[in-house]
C-alpha cells in the first residue's frame, strides 16, 4: 500500500473518525506519532496505521475502534464471570445493553457501564448479585 | 453514519486535490458530492465516499480531470 495522502489529510482523517467513534464511545480521545493515530480510551490504546486510513475506507476504521473497544471488552467481561459462575450465560440485546442470566436470574448492565467502569469492576458486580444476592443500589 | 462521513471525507478530498488541481471547487448534491474542474464535472455517491480510500478517490478524481 502507499500512502499518497499529505499529514494534514491523514490527521483530518483521524479526527473525523474520532468524532464518528465519540458518538459510540464518548470518552474517547486520540493521539498521533509519526506513523499511527492512537485511539485511548480509559488508558487502553488502539493503533491505527496511517497507510490504514489512507488505504482503507472511513468507515471500516471507525467500526474497527469502536469494536476493538466495546466487542473484546464484553467478551472480556464475561469470561472473568464465566470463571466464579459456570454456566452464566449472556445475550446481546439491540440496544448495547447485556443481560446475564444464572440460576433463574437476570442482571442486566448498560453500554454505559462498559465505557465508565473496568472489566474488572464490572464483573466483581455480576458476580457479587448472582452469588451473594447483593441489591443492585449496593453493587 | 453514511451521509456525515461522506461529507467530511469529500472535504478532506477536496483540500488534498487542491495541492494537484487548482481551481477545483466542490459542490454538495442530493446523492454525494461534484468536482468541477476546467469545465468538467465529477459526481461522486455518498456511499462511495464512505467505503472507498481517500487515496484511491484522489488518484480516480485526479485522472478524470488531468488524463
Amino acid at each position: 500500500m502507499v500512502n499518497a495522502l499529505s499529514q494534514d489529510a491523514i490527521r483530518s482523517l483521524a479526527c473525523v473518525a474520532l468524532e464518528e467513534i465519540q458518538r459510540t464511545v464518548e470518552d474517547m480521545t486520540v493521539e498521533y506519532d509519526d506513523d499511527y493515530a492512537i485511539f485511548v480510551l480509559h488508558g487502553r490504546k488502539y493503533k491505527v496505521g496511517n497507510l490504514r486510513l489512507a488505504n482503507r475506507s472511513l468507515t471500516e476504521a471507525v467500526t474497527a475502534v469502536i469494536d476493538f473497544f466495546t466487542t473484546s471488552l464484553t467478551d472480556a467481561i464475561f469470561h472473568i464471570v464465566k470463571e466464579e459462575l459456570p454456566g452464566v450465560t449472556v445475550d446481546p440485546s439491540l440496544h448495547g445493553q447485556l443481560q446475564y442470566h444464572y440460576a433463574g436470574r437476570s442482571f442486566t448492565i448498560s453500554d454505559t457501564w462498559i465505557h465508565v467502569w473496568t472489566k474488572e469492576s464490572i464483573a466483581r458486580r455480576i458476580i457479587g448479585y448472582f452469588r451473594y444476592n447483593m441489591p443492585l443500589e449496593r453493587l | 453514519m453514511e451521509r456525515r462521513i461522506a461529507d467530511s471525507v469529500a472535504d478532506i478530498l477536496l483540500v488534498e486535490l487542491q495541492d494537484k488541481l487548482d481551481g477545483i471547487t466542490l459542490v454538495r448534491v442530493e446523492t454525494g458530492v461534484s468536482f468541477r474542474y476546467n469545465e468538467m464535472r465529477y459526481n461522486i455517491s455518498a456511499r462511495l465516499l464512505e467505503t472507498h480510500s481517500v487515496s484511491f478517490m484522489v488518484e480516480r478524481i485526479q485522472h478524470f480531470f488531468t488524463p
